[in-house]
């Protein structure tokens, strides 16, 4: 008979609480307990992350059917035309068009049951990127604004430590910015100010007719006849101006050192500029810190590995830079409205899109895998939205069928950081259309984010009025870890 | 570490916090011995306490022999004639045990003290009063803060008002929500709300409370009473206290103080262990739960805020150096410098010598028209022999254009002068920006150029200043950015909820905005318009209409901050009440706010600080300073340029940058120039100035007349990656803080390694170009000096010249070059990018 008074643990649970107890969750929580007593219930000192993350985002919105929630036994009108494959996690199968993906399956788990409320691609990315399914008030979908919500990114800036003199968030090829100019909202700091925006690292150069991963994969959606714009990456911000090579560089910084002696009185009020112009300095001039943000220098290995295109030229950098030191790289797979397949879906996702993504994404789990980052980084695949059910026919734009903007639910990819392979978190309809079992919201997302980094639960920003704000919206999504 | 928004938003604060050096050590104060001590003074006079909840915090304050201060609550001997009717703990606290009267004896050596005690109703059980009594508890304990339960989103489904601003919400989300699951009066400790607050029932939050505590207790009777939520007729607090309320301490030393709640039934009441407590600037000093107050190592002044229910009172702590400081003598140039010295005294600060005469004509050329000066210029200043020449500077200065440009532009911010995309927007803001200009230029005393403002009527061509009601379509926003920009308030919060640092209520903020209420707005179309759609916008006042009080739901009524409601006839403009009452000589906000405001311009450091944030919770560090300052604004007939005076031509404003070792930590006595960086668009504008090179605005007429420079920029519109990246702001709000004068990273970047940058340096008709050029004769020394002159408005020191020379001779093949490379350098330079 078990008394009540003494409940009965197992030897195994008492082996595995012992071991929590040793290695770090105690003392955690002796911490978090120590914070909830202080007066102030915030927690506002920069952390030093647990943890780096990269957040893949396909901005255009991913169809489900043709990723990691297919409908095979749907009839035609929404299953679409690809088959499927199964995967090493009995009974979960996904497209065929994800072959490597699916080899590896033991290393990522899905959530199939994604979901938010809008249609809408400026304010899906807005709730995408910044983890908040409300819209900030002043939102305007064709301009960020300063109140609207910090993005997951400026969030991990902000919060976190700088490792080895790095920008602690970086968001790389490209700010999303739609063909028309326009720039998309969510991509920002807001009421953090815009000195905390991500460190945009603009390598990719903008294109308003073509899509995707150039060069070998770049399309148009419409197939309309375009001259390709991007041949490559470029660094503009740490390539030496025209006509300075790198001996003329150290000569003006040896200039510098010398007449730039520290003058009493400034040494305080300019101890930021210092640090900052001491980081500019060794971005531009340390080798290894120049090759983690130039992948011209990469090995050719490594671009065969990757793929030779923008996704896997991307996916490399976000590899090298969390290595390097970095704690959160957002990585837009594809410039703006990449993924919006309205029409000639098919033949797009077959040869334009998957198959890079397929690679690059592939690459990166063996990677960091075989460099022994997998577990301390945290890999975050998702859109702004999914995809219509139903195939839709927009005879008048595109010759082939496509799919339509579809906020309700989405298929989420997670990998590595902690994250158990084989998952599938929630599932959808047999039409692919909502939830239907443990639904997952941005906020979610976005808190697996945080607590994977080891932001504490209580932790705040605070606005320009000094008005402090939860970081956390929502719980980490369970069943992952 | 304090809890500013800068050190979590910024790395800058966070490095410059590094990067200042720990104060000298200093051992704990000691105490004074009894033989120091002339007198005893106990505080309260006479300890009454009415029922088993009361207790008092006593007071304990040593007068030494020189007449100072110290408190001594902790370390005199308490004795109770009667120790069966009260006891008091080591820290000075009296608790009751039973009724009766009895004496109270507190001795240090041989001075002896004591005071009357009255105890009565211990162990009644008295009625409990849910908002006095119970809520308090939730605040003390952070339940209701922000970071937890007090978010608007609650915490795990459990939601209670912020900081227990609305006492029924939290009685009927106690009381009556989750079908009352959360309380349980047949056995209150089996409460969930106290299983889980005691830590017996799992809480994300951690054991809040101890079983058998005063908070516990008191929760716990008031369940165990049957939840009464109090009668109508009970007392309200009406205001709080504290003593003392203004202490001088040492360096590491202790100070208690109490806090009293006043009831509007005329009883007072210790509430000294239920008030909140809370720093603004725990670097100086931090205060404890009961109100024991520890300074650290740093000298300076700190405001402790003990908050209960919606009152806040503050306990000012001043901190001097306490070291021996050498004499020194300071001649007052204007009323400034009188009240500055006085602070320094008061905090043993010496400060540092009078800035060069070349380091003064930069300074006040950067601050008074963002403009650096010219060689010449410089040259001249310093060989003028006149002993009046600095004042004669600034004179000239602020009749410069350049002055007007500059503040033009300072306001432009704060009145959000913004095309926000709209290019049809641009004649509205040309004619706001070049009516803020004209004032500035011929110093319209501020009264009237506020007043201008707030009762703009008609459009835009004749009427500028109506632009200003472009960016403020509803009353919450006229009513943030008047309260900031005008009277240095920051309202907002209580748009939705009682301020948590201030007195201000819903009921205030909708006073306010009430004077909104009949702003009336016509589009109407522009005779000759180039389009169909082309309108303007007429700014009226019409005969009716209220807004609304977001609280009340009821239309609220005209009523200004601290002042008595208003009622006003038909034919009245609500807006001319508004500044009427505003303008009034002695309305206690508006001369201070542009005073702080202006001061802080100058010295990097408001006052106040945050400037715009001026708030009983956040005192001024030197309230005299800013009286004065005020006075004299008045005084003058609201002249702007006699303030710019009066600030720029005090001693204190000439003092130089570089610290001596008493004022090397001072960080808000002004005993020191604080160096500040300069703001983007003088930024820009030196860069330009000193490689000879322009910087072309779309939008803007390129002729030799037109306005080229980026102070002189009418509005945000115009795309400049150098502005943005150094933090030109987007107007986007009324507050100067969306500036940004943080260093970061895409900062060096582009000065370092920006093809803008180098394009400048490098211009074929550019400084170095010129320098370099075989037909200027000078020798290199003269012409490196004549650059160091532009750059940094001194002569170089035998050293940069050597760096300098030796660099030129080095590539004498290629003197542009060098030229180039030695531009390049000094614009790297912190004493370039800083104004020191």
């Amino acid at each position: 008979m078990i008394h009540p008074a003494h409940p009965q643990f197992s030897r195994r649970t008492a082996i595995q609480a012992g071991t929590v107890g040793l290695l770090g969750l105690g003392l955690a929580e002796l911490a978090f307990l120590r914070e909830a007593r202080a007066t102030d219930a915030f927690h506002r000192e920069k952390i030093q992350p647990k943890k780096a993350v990269i957040f893949i985002f396909l901005s255009g919105g991913l169809a489900q059917h043709e990723s990691f929630d297919p409908k095979p036994d749907a009839p035609e009108a929404i299953r679409g035309e690809f088959g499927t494959i199964p995967t090493r996690i009995p009974g979960v199968r996904i497209t065929e068009h994800l072959p490597k993906l699916a080899a590896r399956s033991h290393q990522w788990s899905m959530i199939r049951s994604y979901t938010h409320r809008t249609n809408d691609h400026s304010l899906g990315h807005h709730i995408v990127l910044t983890g908040r399914s409300d819209t900030p008030t002043g939102f305007n979908p064709s301009q960020p604004q300063p109140s609207d919500y910090p993005s997951i990114a400026a969030m991990a800036g902000v919060t976190t430590q700088p490792r080895n003199n790095l920008p602690p968030a970086v968001v790389l090829p490209e700010k999303l910015v739609h063909r028309t100019g326009r720039i998309i909202p969510g991509q920002f700091a807001g009421p953090l100010g815009r000195i905390n925006d991500p460190w945009f690292l603009e390598a990719s150069p903008f294109a308003a007719n073509a899509y995707g991963a150039f060069p070998e994969y770049e399309f148009d959606h419409q197939q309309r006849a375009y001259t390709s714009a991007r041949s490559g990456f470029v660094m503009p911000n740490l390539n030496l101006p025209e006509g300075v090579d790198p001996l003329r560089f150290d000569q003006r910084l040896d200039i510098l050192r010398k007449i730039d002696t520290q003058r009493r009185g400034l040494d305080a009020a300019a101890a930021g500029l210092d640090k900052s112009r001491q980081n500019a300095i060794n971005l531009l001039t340390n080798p290894q810190v120049r090759s983690a943000f130039d992948i011209r220098q990469a090995p050719s290995a490594d671009i065969t590995r990757y793929g030779n295109n923008a996704f896997g030229w991307s996916l490399l950098m976000a590899a090298r830079l969390v290595e390097a030191g970095v704690n959160l790289v957002q990585v837009n797979l594809g410039n703006n409205e990449t993924w919006d397949t309205h029409g000639n879906a098919f033949p797009h996702l077959k040869e334009k899109l998957l198959p890079p993504t397929d690679h690059a994404v592939s690459a990166l789990l063996d990677d960091l895998n075989e460099r022994g980052l997998l577990e301390k980084t945290l890999i975050v695949m998702a859109g702004e939205f999914g995809r219509t059910p139903r195939i839709s026919q927009l005879k008048q734009f595109y010759k082939g069928a496509g799919r339509d903007h579809w906020g309700a639910v989405q298929s989420v990819f997670l990998a590595g950081g902690g994250v158990q392979g084989g998952r599938v978190i929630g599932s959808s309809d047999k039409i692919g259309g909502h939830p239907t079992a443990d639904p997952q919201t941005p906020e979610a997302l976005a808190a697996t984010i945080y607590d994977t980094l080891g932001l504490p639960a209580n932790m705040a920003w605070s606005d320009a009025e000094n008005r402090p704000h939860s970081v956390y919206s929502g719980e980490p999504i369970r069943g992952l870890f | 570490m304090s809890l500013h928004r800068s050190q979590i938003v910024t790395a800058v604060a966070i490095l410059l916090s590094w990067s200042v050096a720990p104060a000298p050590a200093a051992a704990p104060a000691p105490l004074p011995t009894p033989a120091d001590v002339k007198t005893l003074t106990v505080y309260p006079t006479r300890v009454s306490l009415p029922n088993g909840d009361a207790s008092h915090q006593m007071v304990v304050t040593g007068t030494l022999q020189n007449g100072r201060q110290v408190d001594l609550t902790r370390a005199v001997r308490y004795t109770v004639t009667d120790a069966k009717l009260a006891e008091v703990s080591a820290t000075g606290r009296v608790t009751p045990l039973a009724n009766g009267s009895t004496q109270l004896t507190i001795s240090f050596g041989d001075k002896t003290a004591s005071v009357p005690v009255t105890t009565a109703h211990i162990g009644e059980n008295l009625p409990i009063n849910f908002p006095n009594q119970v809520v308090p508890v939730f605040t003390k304990l952070s339940c209701n803060s922000g970071g937890c339960h007090g978010k608007a989103s609650g915490q795990n489904g459990f939601k209670l008002s912020l900081l227990g601003f609305e006492p029924q919400f939290d009685y009927m989300t106690l009381v009556k929500e989750s079908r009352g699951r959360r309380l349980f009066p047949s056995a209150p400790d089996q409460s969930l709300f106290l299983l889980k607050a005691s830590g017996n029932a799992p809480h994300g939050g951690g054991k809040k409370m101890i079983p058998g505590s005063d908070e516990y207790k008191i929760v716990r009777r008031w369940i165990a009473s049957g939840m009464p939520y109090g009668q109508d007729t009970d007392p309200v607090v009406t205001k709080v206290t504290v003593y003392p309320e203004h202490r001088i301490l040492d360096r590491n030393s202790h100070q208690q103080f109490a806090v009293y709640a006043h009831y509007s039934d005329g009883t007072v009441e210790d509430i000294t262990q239920r008030a909140q407590y809370e720093s603004n600037d725990t670097e100086i000093a931090t205060v404890n739960g009961q109100a024991y107050v520890s300074t650290l190592g740093l000298s300076g002044e700190a405001a402790i805020m003990a908050r209960y229910q919606v009152h806040v009172a503050v306990v000012r702590i001043t901190v001097p150096l306490g070291v021996k400081t050498p004499d020194w003598q300071f001649a007052e140039n204007t009323l400034v410098d009188k009240f500055t010295v006085k602070k320094w005294k008061e905090l043993g600060l010496v400060p540092s010598e009078l800035s060069s005469d070349a380091a003064f004509i930069r300074r006040a050329s950067l601050d008074i028209t963002g403009t650096l000066p010219i060689p010449e210029q410089v040259a001249q200043f310093v060989a003028d022999p006149d002993a009046k020449k600095r004042d004669k500077l600034v004179d000239r200065l602020v009749d410069s254009p350049a002055y007007a440009d500059f503040f033009a532009g300072k306001w432009a911010d704060i009145l959000r002068v913004k095309r926000g995309g709209k290019p049809d927007r641009a004649a509205g803001t040309f004619a706001f920006h070049a009516w803020i200009r004209e004032a500035i230029a011929r110093d319209l005393p501020y009264s009237e150029f506020v007043r201008g403002i707030l009762t703009a009527t008609g459009d835009e061509n004749g009427s500028p200043a109506t632009v200003w009601y472009k960016e403020l379509n509803n009353p919450e926003q006229f009513v943030d950015d008047m309260a900031q920009v005008f009277l240095g308030q920051r309202l907002a919060c209580a748009n939705c909820h009682h301020h948590p640092f201030e007195k201000w209520s819903q009921d205030d903020y909708w006073g306010l905005a009430a004077f909104f209420g009949r702003l009336g707005r016509k589009n109407i179309p522009i005779a000759g318009g180039n389009n169909a759609r082309a309108t303007t916008q007429i700014i009226f006042t019409t005969a009716s209409g209220s807004v609304t009080n977001k609280r009340t739901n009821q239309p609220a009524q005209i009523k200004p901050l601290d002042d008595a409601p208003m009622t006003l006839a038909a034919e009245d403009d609500p807006r001319q009440a508004l500044a009427d009452w505003m303008t009034n000589p002695a309305n206690p906000f508006f001369a201070k706010a542009v005073s702080n405001r202006y001061w802080a311009h100058f010295f990097g450091r408001g006052i106040v600080d945050p400037l715009d944030d001026m708030r009983v919770t956040n005192p001024p560090t030197n309230p005299e300073l800013l009286d004065a300052l005020a006075q004299s604004l008045t005084d003058h007939n609201f002249s702007l340029k006699s303030l710019v005076k009066l600030i720029c031509k005090s001693r204190t404003y000439q003092l130089s940058a570089a610290p001596n070792e008493w004022n090397q930590h001072d960080k808000q006595a002004y005993a020191r120039y604080y160096p500040k960086r300069m703001s983007a668009e003088v930024l820009l504008d030196a860069v330009n100035q000193i490689t000879a090179s322009k910087s072309a605005f779309n939008g803007l007429p390129g002729d030799a007349f037109a306005p080229a420079r980026a102070i002189q920029l009418p509005d945000e519109s115009f795309n400049s990656y150098f502005l943005d990246v150094f933090g030109r702001p987007a107007r986007a709000s009324a507050c100067e803080c969306e500036r940004v004068s943080e260093a970061n990273l895409a900062q060096a970047l582009h000065l370092l390694n920006s093809d803008e940058v180098q394009g400048k340096v490098s211009a074929a008709n550019g400084r170095a170009a010129m320098l370099a050029d075989p037909k200027d004769t000078r020798t290199d020394a003269e012409k490196v000096t004549e650059l160091f002159l532009w750059v940094f408005s001194r002569k170089p020191t035998a050293e940069d010249l050597k760096t300098a020379l030796t660099h030129i001779e080095k590539n004498a093949a290629n003197k542009k070059t060098a030229y180039e490379n030695i531009v390049w350098a000094l614009l790297n330079t912190k004493e370039f990018v800083f104004n020191q």
